[in-house]
């Protein structure tokens, strides 16, 4: 992602990163990140809380106007129930990635009939 | 005890090495980066988004997981229910399938214009997929296609000003 950044921040148009990997972000050095200490997948607010993901958001945006360096700010919103329901869910397994393979993931078989495939 | 962030490229490559696989060259910046000032206040840009969470909408052909390189068009006014998700890290989906705002966030947005907080949006956000192997691939193929298709809107429906990221 922050490759992206970099690339369409260098032909002018302010970027934003909203991320919830640190150290996946300051390897790649964005313009502007802001970072959210929730697990991977809650990087825009926490599951089925509508003012947290609003809130989340809107802060975030805040960036593009208080950031005037590059930079990657920490965000004041903490979540320890969402780590521990990924604790759980994650105890015991090492990586549940799929396969690589030029098939498409469809979500769900309908998505696959939708699709035409 | 407040919990410190997660080192995913250290947990990543040792989990890879556990299980055999190719290490994973997470991108490495030796520069640092351009840094664009914005114009006009939040209130009066429109604003871009990119998710790399592969994102797709119900109807359209999903994402694989093999340096997919592809790009997809998300309306702006997208039904939450339609909107998918296919990406390789899927362990970190399971409740966004559920709730897509957790990663995608189509509703916030909307709302923040709609309070005014954001002066306008794209008609179409765009996706694309995470975890691509090759750098070089994501250099030549995924930024341009993202290029045109941020251009190509721009000519049908104005220019943003802002562009918001957000990974999974």
């Amino acid at each position: 992602m922050s490759l992206i950044a970099r690339h369409f921040e260098s032909n002018g148009l302010p970027t934003l990163i909203l991320g919830s990997g640190l150290d996946i972000l300051q390897s790649g050095k964005p313009p502007r990140a802001q970072f959210v200490n929730y697990p991977l997948g809650f990087e825009a607010g926490r599951f089925r809380d509508k003012k947290n993901q609003f809130e989340v958001v809107q802060h975030a945006l805040g960036g593009f106007e208080t950031m005037l360096a590059p930079g990657i700010k920490p965000m004041p919103f903490e979540w320890p129930q969402g780590w521990d329901m990924i604790r759980d869910r994650e105890k015991n397994q090492l990586d549940q990635r799929s396969p690589r393979d030029t098939t498409p993931q469809y979500q769900t078989e309908q998505d696959r009939v939708l699709a035409g495939g | 005890m407040k919990p410190q962030p997660i080192e995913y490229i250290r947990r990543t490559r040792e989990n890879y090495d556990k299980l055999g696989f190719k290490p994973y060259d997470w991108f490495s910046a030796d520069t640092d980066p351009a840094f664009a000032r914005i114009t006009k206040p939040l209130s009066e840009s429109k604003l871009g988004m990119i998710s790399t969470a592969g994102t797709y909408v119900q109807g359209q052909v999903a994402y694989y997981y093999k340096d997919d390189t592809g790009i997809r068009s998300i309306p702006k006014d997208t039904p939450i229910d339609k909107i998918r998700f296919s990406h390789i890290m899927e362990n970190y989906l399971v409740e966004a399938r559920q709730d897509p705002c957790t990663v995608f966030p189509i509703e916030a947005l909307k709302l923040l214009q709609q309070d005014g907080f954001i002066g306008d949006l794209a008609d179409n956000y765009f996706s694309c997929m995470g975890g691509i192997y090759s750098q070089n691939r994501v250099k030549t193929e995924l930024i341009p296609n993202l290029e045109t298709a941020i251009n190509e809107q721009a000519i049908e429906s104005g220019a943003i000003d802002l562009l918001l990221l957000v990974p999974l």
